[in-house]
């Protein structure tokens, strides 16, 4: 979230879109009820008429995988109707930066498209630039070729009437959202959008909330009280996992994943520190080798020296062009290509797409850890249905961890807010916390390869691993370790000296020389000399907006909102003086941490621009960093109720990696589009009651009581077209795997009219498997397809084809 | 001190959460359940199960459906039916505290024709206690709010002093009003201490509300009061 939970009190339009908060966020509804006292007005866009929507003052339905049109049309409204927050737009985005002639969009297909790799050459997806490298601008934002004139002509073809034929969504529905969405415009008011998976969940995912980050800018929701992009993660703490670097293409703090091309450190360094010529750009990331060479000196302590380039050769590197996704790990795994695997606190066997191709692949293993609190359908693969135990040669062990309530740590919310937890009961049994289960496994290996050597154990021996405290593993230590510290004494200003071991206040004293190291410079801040930032519980709020500063701690720097310097004018004044994030008082920033400490943006030599991430220092509403395109276009889901995209040729996503091609793993992947045995659209959700695949839930006899089965919910037109009474047991089917469940006939789901065709639409949700409990189902990820967003990855379990049967 | 509780209907999302606390706290064990095409689980109270959100889902209004719940329990009353009938087997049974809270005890296994216009008072079987929401006296006379309140992340389930949860409630109305005109407060709210705000005409006091029942059970039952022989069997019971 670029804003934070308690902030959606401060909205005047909250649009709960892609997510169903009150279903799965209920803890948002908290501050939603709140906005919503205040007179705020809540808008639900959801193709089921969901228990957000039962709150809302609005509500739309539209057919899963629409949703770039229906934002797109909003869009060519906000830019037909001139609603757009002037100041903000020509000051704060790049709408009236030059792009390259060549630059174009055809059909469907941007230049440079490359149909055998299914990828662009992005070389014309560029500005124009003068001599001096500055980019060329046209403040009256009227050069054809300046990024406004672009987007005016790129979403003129998402009219009303093709918006509204392609997304299901009446004509009025869609009018009353425009309009009171795009009230939000300019500095009186602000709008907020709340997404979850989804939007995610889908082949054009990240360009779904791409679509709506180009909203905020356009109206300034951006940076300001009760505006920004939000996010509603998950999990607890996936927010956490992913700063800290769990996922494939990032190392901690989002610093880059080395390439195998770039051999050195300086290599990585040229290639993934951005530079820039604006003039009063901060270009944030022109710090990176200072997060680098830190982050390494935490790895490898000691033995990461300036002669041996801090161990960077001792980093794995990936091969250009692969991806190590999720979807791929396992599509290999089912081609053989592993022997061991580790699956810790996760539940492939049902929380992964084409659970049913996963089941299968794990026996293709030599061995298969299982780390977690239950046993699960993954543990116990080889017993499953349909399997035959004799068979399968996977050697499995089970490691039982500890819950969050039985170790100590930090848990990072989707605010960003990193909060301190405390050990409340010892785990029982064998069970151990995941960090000491991993320090075992450090230590035993480092042994082996002290005692065996091996192809390369430089990296292996050379990691530093110093957590022990009184003879424990100490989490606080690790901590220490992420905040950063100085490895020799530094000088300070006036004479002070920063000693060796000392913590540093925070990122801005990182160096690229190895005397300092931190564990993710994202983090740095949270652990100072003063002690440990994270534990503070201060409710008292200074600020009048909800920042709550002294409570726990948010990264970066503990800013509450990000891009805040976006809510004030160019003299530093907030642009809306009744919920003032921050403001100049002459000689610094009150309020909220600054994004940065540099005077206003009137102070031409001095003054920095507000999106200080991006190398421009505006925000993009030309961005060319995403694999389809740098404006977000419609192209239907995978499998997909209709033979054509009624905006260009290009049915699909043209940059999505598809696994059903010719070669090896021919045929184990099936997608089917428009074919008569499966007429129905299917989504994927959850219900409050049970978390992720059920494993914390399904073994809770409470919950287990008030959402005891799978279910599916579908209108009454399609029940009774099927001859299905609510209640009775069907059998869903996608050219994948089937599964039972009970049929919950409502009129919260309703036929589409698309195209002047009638489209089904049924949901389901991925809570259950058959480990428990008796008769609960089995996971709706048996029929979801493997195929994932051309950016992330991420499955399209949101949209995709079924059948619905009467169980008989 | 007379307390009171009040739902909201207008800020409630069915998130059950107060529904799974009152188990918790009251270590009611589960029920075994099916899904019987509704969200709605269990079916109903039970000695197991003192308060169940109810689902009900209705075509109109402005959004097309009107999906409305409501959770369920004990409504305290001040003059109680159910302790009126009680009263004819064994006064201690069901006892009527100065929280506001009717409280039932083991003695009620051996009360005869128990009953209320609610539908509260439910047993395991002939002659086991009858079970129900307590108000969590046992929280409330220690200085904490009930443990659904406590759970209710949205503010739909208020607590606190009787005329100040009145006062509450006539303001969630008005408040409620402005985006919902039939928005109302139950019309028994001067007769409990559960007092419910519904912001939808067709609400679901009605469904599970049988006033009239009330009213006549309360009747009856004074007019038991003045019956000799039930009269004579309580006496005898005082002196014994
Ligand atoms: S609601 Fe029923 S059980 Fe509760 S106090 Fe009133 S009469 Fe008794
Ligand atoms: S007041 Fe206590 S006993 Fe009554 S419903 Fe709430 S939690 Fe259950
Ligand atoms: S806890 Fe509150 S919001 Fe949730 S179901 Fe109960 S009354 Fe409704």
């Amino acid at each position: 979230m670029t804003n934070h939970w308690i902030d959606f009190a401060n909205s005047d339009v909250v649009l709960v879109m892609g997510s169903n908060a009150a279903e799965n966020h209920p803890i948002s509804f908290k501050w939603v009820t709140k906005a919503m006292e205040k007179g705020g007005k809540l808008i639900s866009v959801d193709p089921r008429f969901t228990k957000t929507s039962a709150k809302a003052d609005i509500y739309a339905r539209l057919r899963s995988g629409t949703d770039i049109p229906f934002l797109g049309g909003m869009i060519k409204y906000i830019l037909d109707n001139d609603l757009i927050d002037k100041f903000y737009v020509q000051n704060y985005t790049n709408a009236s930066f030059l792009i390259n002639k060549d630059f174009k969009f055809e059909d469907g297909l941007f230049s440079g498209y490359n149909e055998e790799k299914r990828s662009y050459d992005k070389a014309t997806w560029a500005y124009q630039k003068d001599a001096n490298g500055v980019i060329m601008k046209d403040p009256s934002m009227q050069d054809p070729n300046c990024v406004y004139q672009l987007l005016k002509k790129h979403y003129s073809r998402y009219d009303i009437d093709k918006v509204v034929e392609v997304t299901g969504t009446t004509k009025d529905e869609l009018l009353k959202v425009y309009k009171t969405y795009t009230s939000t415009s300019g500095p009186a008011k602000s709008g907020t959008i709340l997404y979850a998976m989804g939007w995610t969940q889908h082949t054009v995912g990240t360009q779904n909330i791409r679509t709506m980050s180009m909203i905020q800018t356009l109206l300034g929701n951006m940076g300001v009280a009760g505006g920004g992009v939000n996010a509603l993660r998950g999990e607890s703490n996936v927010q956490g996992s992913t700063d800290y670097g769990l996922l494939f293409h990032i190392l901690p703090g989002y610093l880059k994943f080395p390439l195998g091309s770039q051999a050195t450190l300086a290599d990585f360094l040229k290639a993934t520190t951005p530079t820039t010529a604006e003039p009063q750009s901060l270009n944030w990331w022109s710090n990176t080798p200072k997060y680098m060479v830190s982050l390494l000196k935490a790895f490898y302590g000691e033995a990461a020296t300036k002669e041996n380039d801090f161990g960077y050769g001792w980093l794995p590197k990936g091969d250009v062009g692969a991806n190590y996704s999720w979807l791929n790990l396992f599509d290999q795994m089912s081609k053989g290509k592993f022997t061991g695997f580790f699956a810790w606190g996760m539940n492939p066997a049902c929380s992964s797409a084409n659970a049913g191709k996963v089941r299968k692949a794990l026996g293709e293993l030599d061995w298969l850890v299982n780390v977690n609190l239950f046993p699960n359908e993954t543990g116990q693969f080889w017993k499953g249905p349909g399997m035959d135990p004799s068979k399968i040669k996977t050697a499995v062990f089970m490691l039982p961890c500890a819950a969050s309530v039985e170790k100590e740590g930090s848990v990072s919310n989707s605010g960003r807010w990193a909060q301190w937890r405390y050990k409340a009961a010892n785990p029982p049994g064998e069970a151990m916390p995941d960090a000491e289960i991993i320090e075992g496994l450090v230590h035993r290996v480092k042994e082996l390869y002290k005692k065996e050597g091996g192809a390369f154990p430089a990296p292996i021996l050379s990691l530093a691993w110093d957590y022990e405290e009184n003879g424990h593993l100490s989490v606080r230590k690790i901590a220490r370790e992420i905040n950063g510290y100085y490895t020799q004494d530094v000088p300070g200003a006036d004479g002070a000296v920063f000693k060796k071991g000392s913590q540093l206040a925070n990122f801005v004293g990182l160096k690229d020389d190895g005397t300092t190291a931190c564990g993710n410079w994202l983090y740095s801040g949270s652990y100072p000399e003063a002690g440990n930032m994270m534990m503070r519980r201060d409710n008292n709020d200074a600020s009048g907006i909800g920042l709550y500063s002294n409570w726990s701690w948010c990264w970066p720097l503990n800013r509450r909102i990000i891009y805040n310097r976006a809510s004030v004018d160019l003299d530093g004044n907030p642009r809306r003086p009744e919920l003032p994030v921050i403001k100049w008082d002459g000689a610094k920033w009150v309020g909220d941490i600054a994004d940065n400490a540099a005077p206003p943006m009137s102070d031409k030599e001095k003054g920095k621009l507000p999106f200080i991430m991006t190398s421009e220092g505006v925000a993009k509403l030309f961005g060319p960093g995403l694999a389809e395109g740098p404006f977000p276009e419609h192209y239907e889901p995978l499998e997909c109720p209709v033979e054509n995209n009624a905006f260009s040729s290009q049915r699909i996503n043209p940059t999505v990696k598809l696994f059903n091609e010719k070669g090896e793993g021919e045929g184990k992947d099936v997608y089917l589009t428009c074919d008569p045995r499966y007429p129905f659209v299917c989504s994927t959700y959850r219900v409050v009651e049970h978390w992720q695949t059920g494993l914390m839930t399904r073994w809770n006899k409470q919950l287990v009581e008030l959402a005891p089965q799978n279910f599916v919910e579908m209108s009454k037109e399609l029940a009774a077209l099927k001859g299905i009474k609510n209640g009775e047991m069907v059998t869903i089917k996608s050219p994948r795997g089937q599964i039972d469940a009970v049929a919950m006939v409502t009129s919260r789901f309703k036929p589409f009219t698309v195209k002047g065709q009638t489209v089904h639409q049924v949901g389901t949700t991925w809570h259950f498997g058959w480990c428990a409990p008796v008769n609960g189902g089995d996971t709706a990820n048996l029929l979801t397809p493997t195929v994932g967003d051309a950016n992330t990855m991420i499955p399209e379990s949101k949209a995709f084809m079924v059948n619905i049967e009467r169980k008989g | 001190m007379a307390y009171a509780k009040l739902f909201d209907s207008s800020k409630c999302i069915a998130c059950r959460g107060c529904q799974k606390a009152c188990k918790n706290w009251n270590q009611d064990p589960a029920e075994k359940t099916t899904n019987r095409g509704t969200h709605q689980n269990p079916p109903d109270l039970s000695h197991q199960t003192r308060t169940v959100v109810r689902f009900k889902e209705q075509e109109g209004g402005d959004l097309g459906i009107i999906w409305t719940f409501f959770k369920d329990s004990c409504r305290h009353c001040i003059e109680p039916a159910c302790k009126m009938i009680a009263d004819g087997t064994d006064e201690q049974a069901v006892v009527i505290t100065d929280t506001g809270a009717v409280i039932y005890n083991e003695r009620t296994a051996k009360v005869e024709g128990m009953n209320c216009g609610y539908n509260i008072p439910k047993q395991e079987k002939d002659g086991a206690p009858y079970v129900k929401c307590t108000l969590c006296f046992d929280r409330i006379t220690n200085g904490l709010q009930p443990a659904c309140v406590t759970t209710c992340p949205t503010g739909a389930l208020e607590f606190g002093k009787r005329e100040d949860i009145v006062k509450l409630a006539l303001q969630r109305v008005e408040e409620a009003k402005k985006r919902y005109p039939d928005a109302h407060i139950s019309s028994d709210y001067k007769e409990v201490n559960y007092i419910q705000v519904f912001h939808y005409k067709e609400d679901m006091f009605e469904m599970y509300a049988d006033r009239e029942k009330q009213q006549k059970i309360k009747m009856a039952s004074r007019r038991d009061l003045l019956n000799p022989k039930k009269a004579a069997g309580m006496i005898s019971k005082l002196l014994g």
